[in-house]
């Protein structure tokens, strides 16, 4: 239940950040799927993300992220294990 | 050995030959035997320094795989400390120990290092060394798992095609494909020779003939109207174009050839919009490098500064990026405009974006390509110049706003009818990548146009062509 929770509040934080209602995001879509995906974008994405679900993500955490699935993994890790 | 020369082609003919004639097996090791002999035929001395850096970047990655995350670290920092460290002594010693010496001798102390004489840039070291640190960062990040077999992977490190001048390949792409068996086949191997000749019309036509133009203002500006200076520096981003993506077209074509895929470096780069976008369509595999392994992990460090973190970034990025070309203060100053006006751009993003909604369209973005083609223009001049003081002067002369001199006069032995050839061969270039594409993909193997423009090219190659082979400016770097 939770993990649906997150997956949808992910969604909205995406919206929010690419200033786009309709957007839709795919678990395995990465930069190269979505326009306007840029550095800039990516960093409002992860510091929207910190502050949505109250967590940190490292450097090194963000570097290792292959797709949207994989940020998700990561949510869920920080949050359910909270 | 250059690309552009006989001994290239024979060699090449050669390899192309035994590659097709052995089984799958046996080819890695035949191409890994060709680039070490093209390598070393610079100085027998570097393929040690390959060899070193190859193991050293294979080893690095198979032991950090096997550790967790938080123990990877320390593995990482010792291999880049010597990899880096060996690309530093080759290109910035003497250009760091000069500084430290000045200001030493500025506040009157004693500066104890010695210069050391005669250190030869080994040629390629900046291209392969940025290809072992992606290989390890990327098996850090758990993108990729370590590669298995040694041989595969010095060939990746050392694929003659690529070597001396990139494009720098992700071992995400040329790593996994030089596992795999390539055929014979013909409308490839045309495709891919198409390519070869295109890169050799850019080279041999364009960029060594218009050298003979441009070197002599650089070297002595004062012996030029302003305009005249104007003039070369606008058809140096021709030359360097011409000069390195037709060095990427032989090294994609002869792949190609080969049966095997490397990635593109060019797009456009003068359609440019602005100054980010230019990066996108300029040196792609340096871009893409710097933005994910060195751009990316800065912001992401300092993501708590907001957007300062990205101008931060853009300024580390780009300075570096400028001293990755060569150990001069003129590449710094170039990667310092370049960060100025990227983070500019990037602060500014949100004001542009409305500016054009109000802005007629087809104006507003004729001003972005005009504006960003001047200024890449400019940039180029520290790119070219010998030093600060050259800049300098090559700024001086075309600020003189010199009307009175009339530039036809001074083409000397280069001609009028040489400079007719140059702006002949530079629109048909320009007109072929934009109907065709850099990559000429528009271009149909089996069609009667196909027969055509390799006809004409080659034609233009033989009676335009200036047979003095130049070295690739890229090589430098």
């Amino acid at each position: 239940m939770e993990k649906a929770d997150n997956q949808s509040r992910l969604m909205k934080v995406f919206s929010k950040v690419f200033d786009n209602d309709s957007l839709q995001i795919e678990l395995h879509m990465t930069a190269n799927d979505v326009d306007g995906w840029d550095s800039m974008s990516h960093l409002q994405l992860i510091v929207t993300v910190e502050k949505e679900f109250g967590i940190k993500i490292s450097g090194a955490e963000v570097m290792r992220l292959k797709n949207v699935g994989d940020l998700l993994d990561l949510i869920n890790t920080k949050t359910l294990s909270n | 050995m250059l690309f552009n020369s006989f001994a290239f082609l024979l060699f090449f003919s050669i390899i192309c030959i035994f590659f097709f004639s052995i089984p799958h097996t046996y080819r890695k090791f035949l191409l890994l035997f060709a680039s070490y002999f093209f390598y070393m035929l610079w100085e027998p001395v570097y393929g040690l320094l390959i060899a070193f850096s190859t193991v050293l970047s294979y080893l690095t990655a198979t032991i950090i795989a096997k550790k967790t995350f938080e123990n990877r670290k320390k593995y990482i920092v010792i291999c880049f400390f010597i990899n880096l460290g060996l690309l530093f002594f080759f290109k910035y010693f003497n250009f760091f120990n000069e500084n430290f010496r000045s200001v030493f001798e500025y506040f009157q102390l004693n500066y104890p290092i010695p210069d050391l004489l005669k250190i030869i840039l080994p040629v390629g070291i900046s291209f392969y060394t940025f290809e072992t640190i992606s290989y390890v960062l990327d098996v850090y990040y758990d993108r990729r798992e370590p590669e298995r077999d040694l041989g595969t992977y010095a060939l990746y490190i050392s694929f003659f095609p690529k070597l001396l001048a990139g494009p720098i390949e992700k071992s995400t792409g040329l790593l996994v494909q030089l596992r795999q068996e390539t055929t014979f086949d013909y409308d490839r191997i045309v495709d891919g020779l198409r390519r070869v000749l295109w890169g050799f019309f850019k080279k041999i036509v364009i960029a060594d003939r218009l050298s003979l133009l441009i070197d002599p203002v650089y070297a002595h500006p004062a012996n030029y109207s302003g305009g005249f200076v104007l003039l070369s520096c606008y058809l140096f981003a021709f030359q360097i174009y011409c000069d390195f993506s037709g060095y990427t077209d032989i090294a994609i074509g002869t792949s190609k050839i080969l049966g095997y895929t490397i990635v593109e470096n060019f797009d456009h780069p003068y359609k440019s919009k602005n100054v980010g976008e230019f990066w996108r369509r300029w040196h792609l595999s340096l871009s893409n490098w710097l933005r994910d392994y060195l751009f990316t992990p800065i912001i992401f460090k300092r993501k708590n500064w907001g957007d300062w973190a990205l101008v931060y970034a853009t300024f580390i990025t780009f300075i570096l990026c400028g001293l990755w070309h060569g150990a001069k203060w003129t590449f710094v100053i170039f990667g310092v405009l370049q960060g100025i006006v990227i983070s500019y751009e990037l602060l500014t993003k949100k004001m542009r974006k409305k500016w054009a909604f109000i802005v007629p369209e087809r104006f507003y973005n004729f001003l972005s390509i005009f504006l960003t083609f001047h200024f890449t223009v400019f940039c180029f001049i520290f790119f070219r110049a010998d030093n600060v003081h050259n800049a300098r002067e090559i700024i001086g002369q075309i600020t003189q706003l010199d009307l009175q001199t009339n530039i036809l006069s001074q083409f000397g032995k280069f001609g009028m009818l040489g400079f007719g050839i140059v702006i002949f061969s530079i629109s048909f270039m320009l007109y072929i990548e934009r109907r065709y594409q850099p990559s000429l993909e528009g271009l149909n193997s089996n069609s009667r146009l196909n027969y055509l423009f390799n006809g004409f090219t080659f034609t233009l190659l033989i009676i335009l062509g200036y047979f003095h082979p130049q070295l690739f400016i890229y090589f430098n770097f």
